[in-house]
């Protein structure tokens, strides 16, 4: 076997290692909506019995009440998590295919929100909002931002938000994370970071400082018609 | 006036039984199985307004359930609840004739909403064939 055929034979065995992860999450978070749809039905009976007189007389109906909205506002959160695990999960459905990338970036900014705001900083959007429909590997994109978040979160200060934009250029995308950067921050960590899965989908990285922010800058091509 | 019949088939069954309890005390009849075979009994048996129908099950899987369900009853409305939600099983399960397809997990407020929506279908349904009825006979007779 050639080299080169050998390499083909590695990205197809590893993109299919992920597709069997992907399958197996995107299974479990089908059942995890249950249990959730579960919780909220038997929390919705625990509120429904509170207004039987058995339970008013008692004088609790209150402090059953409490209980049943501190349940209520977990199973909601319980229920984003889970249908933003769920999407992401089906990032490993395909290694090319047509996919809003607006959505999968959107997603991935969700998903990496309390990452950020556990080095206390802020994370903020643009461009996500409006659809951008593309061709491309939106697991190997979406992998490659969350890289560029990790990077560049790793040199902010927490004094401005961290920002994810999102335009579309001719003949694709470009993604945008940056943030300000703080004052003991090595050179070495302003460079763009290194093992994103860039050829996956012929992507390409570029990186600059411009007013104190630190700017990472990622292409996504279309591959229509590839 | 009479109770809205509601059917539940769903195999998690605190889930279907927690429902049907919810549904009675805000005076719906709400009959709940565990599984597609049960849910063919139960049609063949009673005449439900809407069936609220999980998708992944054991056995008979829901989609297997609605096909079998409409050969009994080709007027059943069939709202879909599932933990499993995809845009191409809810296309598929509209084309097969489910009347709604929602996903889990759902306030009951809105669920009964559906409940009430797929009741006025049936009751539609049922004046349209009682008004060919009466037009055939009209036909018939000479009338």
């Amino acid at each position: 076997m050639s080299p080169d055929n050998k390499d083909k034979k590695d990205v197809a065995g590893s993109f299919a290692s992920l597709t069997f992860v992907g399958e197996i999450t995107a299974s479990v978070t089908h059942e995890l909506s249950n249990v959730v749809g579960t919780i909220e039905q038997v929390s919705g009976l625990i509120e429904d019995l509170t207004y039987t007189p058995e339970i008013q007389d008692a004088g609790i109906a209150e402090r059953l009440m409490d209980v049943v909205e501190r349940v209520a506002r977990q199973t909601e959160r319980g229920t984003t998590l889970i249908r933003r695990l769920n999407r992401f999960a089906h990032l490993a459905d395909n290694e090319k295919v047509e996919c809003d990338l607006a959505q999968v970036l959107e997603n991935v900014a969700a998903l990496s929100e309390r990452l950020v705001n556990l080095k206390k900083v802020n994370l903020v959007t643009s461009g996500l909002a409006d659809s951008l429909p593309l061709i491309c590997n939106p697991l190997m994109v979406a992998q490659s931002v969350f890289g560029m978040v990790k990077r560049v979160l790793s040199t902010a200060d927490g004094s401005e938000p961290l920002r994810i934009e999102l335009v579309g250029v001719s003949r694709g995308a470009l993604v945008t994370v940056s943030a300000r950067v703080g004052t003991d921050v090595a050179d070495d960590m302003m460079q763009a970071p290194e093992n994103l899965p860039l050829e996956a989908f012929g992507g390409s990285l570029a990186h600059r400082t411009e007013n104190g922010r630190f700017i990472l800058e990622l292409t996504v091509p279309n591959s229509a018609g590839e | 006036m009479v109770k809205t019949r509601v059917l539940i088939v769903d195999d998690e069954e605190d889930f279907a039984s927690a429902l049907a309890e919810r549904m009675r005390t805000r005076g719906l009849e709400a009959d709940c199985v565990f599984s597609g075979d049960d849910a063919l009994k139960a049609v063949k048996e009673k005449v439900y307004d809407s069936v609220v129908l999980d998708l992944a099950m054991p056995g008979m899987d829901g989609m297997a359930t609605l096909r079998a369900m409409l050969q009994i009853n080709a007027d059943l409305q069939v709202i879909i609840l599932t933990g499993q939600a995809t845009v191409a099983k809810s296309v598929e399960a509209v084309k097969e004739g489910a009347f709604e397809f929602l996903e889990k997990p759902i306030k009951l407020d809105d669920l009964v909403g559906k409940i009430d929506q797929a009741r006025t279908r049936t009751i539609e349904l049922t004046e349209n064939k009682m008004n060919d009825m009466i037009d055939e006979l009209i036909k018939r007779r000479g009338w």
